[in-house]
């Protein structure tokens, strides 16, 4: 941050204030124009049991953290390896805890590999205190609507950069995914219609503000920036747009799943019936010659441990989360819909992960509560 | 591991597992669809289940406990039994015949009650539930036997077939279906005439009863005390796998295991004032097993066990369906020893209801 321009600077440093609303920081950093490679980072965070989220906690090997007020730290982050470009690169961070203590926004001025590799790091560490969300690609598709429908004609976003995966379910091969990093030049719009047709889903979408010229001819207006689906977005000017559309509708997305992913445990419901959670593909997404691969597919997940109770013709799975002792079952019983059962303890990280899980390798789902959907209750 | 000799044991281990499996959801679908309002669309408010209670009659000489019993409101009883393959052997459908008979004297004991107290019910039937291709066998037999007047009971007697029912891609019904004899209350007895799927998706979201009153397999129950019970039993913060270096250790008894296993998944879900099954003593049994496959230690003698929590290869219910298969002798069949794992209360007769089934 040292690099950036003194004026720069002190306008960000001014922003930051933590008295401020997050959008009014937003207002008074949208006419800064951040010289390469600095961005602003704007990242959703859910926060669990810590709402004053003790950052400071991230052993130092990872990232320096230090905490200049309530809401202010300053990140310093060294390379380990070779690579010396990113050594001594720090960025001002803003964390501000939403109404419920349960989600927070953080704002903070830095480089891609800062954030890829110091702060990325330093919140997958504090897992579970700190969790990230994940949006899905209506998701991504409506924060870009609500981008694109913010901004003045003649200008369009474009995107530059797709980072993309492609789940090969129906395909008998060994891969699990195809994944794919394509330059475009092509219109959001178009790209999430050609996704939608291959079960591809984003994993990152980096975009620059274009203006359209006569005849079609886009010419890039140098404002550029990128929307995760681990819901953060950067970008390195109109921070205030970007806040308003992408964030806020990225936020209000989010809430809504984490409700869903509220008091599920048995333990802590105090409730007889189990509080199951039902994924409900749009199309037939579940073959049954599809089981054997979403069987096996699920024996991978990562710090998890699974146990097969029934595999054919119908999938029936036991999934303990390794991460936090958290435990399901998962019941394929349908041609469009997955039942994911929390059992005894089944926090809300633990129902994201196992989420996310299923959304990235069996297909493109909705969460939706079961006995509701089924007309239960 | 995987010798052949062994991997036919590990086969029949599964194939047990899944029966053990689709007999829990024969009974929940039957007992669903026995409580299911068809005119409200919803569960009745007024149903008693007694499943797995001991039941005592006049003429009985001990007292028995049926896997199914429950009363629809005032009105109508119902007492049963599950036998998912209808004995093949002549002594062992005696003994189906008499403990049968034995049900429909609790029906007739809740119908005329012998003291001045007031009749339970005012119709009763007693059901046996068996799996759809032994629905005629079971048929036959009994009607052989009540024309020989060995069967004849006071009340009414319905077999009621069920089988798992694949429908299109991968939709997954249980179909019920009366085959034999007549049922209480009778808009049910004419529903039934007809096949009546019920849904797996809709009974898993309903109910999370995981056993009934017959001994569950043994690596089915040890999965759920290692999956579903004992990560609980100690703090979230001690997981963290990137973060701790040790493994969770939890410390527990029998007794805490067990009241977890009987309020989360047995029939006690569908009413608290059920017996305790499993037991304590079956339950420490089944954490001895634990221990002998070094997952964990006895503390002394006061009962207390801990356990090192982890990852267990291949996932726990392949774990311990593996270790069960190296310890059970390669080549033979695999039988059934009494002494294996008392994890139910030996004398509510499930053992012996087992052998029938296994026959």
């Amino acid at each position: 941050v040292d690099e950036l321009p003194q004026d720069v600077l002190a306008t960000i440093a001014g922003a930051l204030s933590p008295s401020r609303e997050d959008a009014e920081v937003a207002g008074a950093l949208d006419r800064v124009q951040l010289p390469e490679p600095f961005r602003v980072y704007v990242a959703i965070l859910l926060l669990r049991r810590d709402p004053h989220l003790s950052i400071e906690k991230v052993p130092q090997t990872i990232a320096h953290i230090r905490r200049q007020d309530a809401s202010v730290a300053t990140v310093l982050y060294e390379a380990r390896w070779n690579e010396p470009t990113i050594r001594g690169a720090s960025a001002l961070l803003r964390i501000t805890t939403l109404a419920g203590g349960d989600a927070a926004t953080l704002m903070t001025v830095t480089t891609g590999p800062v954030w890829r590799h110091g702060l990325e790091k330093a919140f997958a560490w504090l897992y579970p205190t700190v969790y990230a969300p994940f949006l899905r690609q209506p998701d991504l598709r409506s924060v870009f609507e609500s981008m694109q429908r913010a901004l003045r004609s003649p200008l369009r976003i474009r995107l530059t950069r797709v980072s993309s995966l492609r789940r090969l379910l129906h395909t008998p091969s060994r891969r699990r995914y195809e994944s794919g990093l394509t330059w475009t030049d092509v219109d959001a719009e178009e790209a999430f219609a050609d996704a939608a047709e291959s079960s591809t889903y984003f994993r990152s979408l980096a975009f620059d503000l274009c203006d359209v010229q006569g005849k079609g001819r886009f010419v890039s207006t140098d404002i550029v920036g990128k929307v995760s689906r681990d819901a953060y977005f950067s970008s390195n000017a109109r921070i205030a747009w970007l806040y308003n559309t992408a964030v806020v509708a990225a936020l209000a997305r989010v809430r809504k799943e984490q409700e869903i992913a509220r008091n599920r445990g048995r333990l802590a419901a105090k409730g007889p019936e189990p509080r199951a959670i039902l994924a409900r593909f749009d199309t037939g997404s579940l073959q049954r010659q599809d089981l054997p691969r979403i069987a096996e597919r699920l024996r991978r997940m990562p710090s998890a441990s699974v146990s097969i109770l029934h595999g054919n013709p119908y999938l029936h799975a036991a999934i303990v989360d390794m991460k936090d002792g958290s435990a399901f079952d998962l019941l394929v019983a349908s041609e469009k819909q997955l039942l994911i059962v929390p059992q005894l303890r089944a926090t809300e990280p633990s129902v994201v992960r196992i989420c996310r899980y299923v959304y990235d390798q069996v297909g493109e789902a909705e969460f939706v509560d079961a006995s509701h959907e089924l007309g239960l209750r | 591991l995987s010798t052949p000799a062994t991997n036919s044991v590990y086969a029949e281990l599964r194939k047990e597992l899944n029966s053990y499996q689709d007999t829990v959801n024969f009974l929940l679908a039957l007992i669903h669809e026995l409580s299911w309002d068809d005119s409200t669309r919803a569960i009745r408010a007024d149903v008693t289940h007694e499943h797995g209670s001991r039941q005592n009659a006049p003429g009985n000489k001990d007292a028995v406990t049926p896997d199914l019993a429950m009363l629809l409101g005032q009105s109508d009883g119902i007492v049963g039994d599950v036998k998912i393959a209808f004995a093949r052997t002549d002594e062992r459908r005696r003994s189906i015949t008499a403990q049968l008979l034995k049900y429909d004297r609790v029906v007739s004991a809740w119908l005329t009650p012998r003291k001045a107290s007031k009749p339970r019910a005012s119709r009763g039937c007693t059901v046996l539930l068996t799996h759809h291709t032994r629905k005629v066998d079971a048929a036959e037999y009994l009607e052989q036997e009540r024309q020989g007047g060995r069967f004849n009971p006071r009340n009414a007697f319905a077999i009621v077939a069920a089988v798992r029912a694949p429908q299109g891609n991968t939709e997954e019904f249980i179909n019920l279906e009366k085959s034999y004899g007549t049922l209480v209350p009778p808009e049910k007895d004419r529903k039934l005439a007809r096949v009546v799927p019920v849904r797996l998706d809709h009974l898993t979201t309903r109910y999370a009863v995981k056993f009934y009153d017959a001994q569950p397999p043994v690596a089915y129950l040890l999965q759920l005390i290692w999956d579903n019970i004992l990560p609980t039993l100690t703090p979230e913060e001690s997981f963290r796998p990137d973060v701790q270096p040790e493994r969770p250790s939890i410390e527990t008894t029998a007794a805490e295991v067990a009241r977890h296993l009987r309020d989360s998944y047995s029939m006690r879900l569908l009413n608290p004032a059920l017996p305790e099954s499993p037991t304590v003593k079956s339950v420490s049994a089944a954490l001895d097993l634990l221990v002998g496959f070094k997952l964990g230690n006895k503390l002394g003698v006061d009962g207390n066990f801990r356990f090192q929590y982890r990852r267990l290869r291949g996932g726990s219910l392949e774990y311990f369906l593996r270790k069960q298969a190296a310890v059970n002798p390669a080549g033979k069949r695999r039988t059934r020893s009494k002494k294996q794992l008392l994890l139910f209360d030996p004398k509510a007769e499930s053992i012996s209801k087992l052998d029938n089934d296994r026959s």
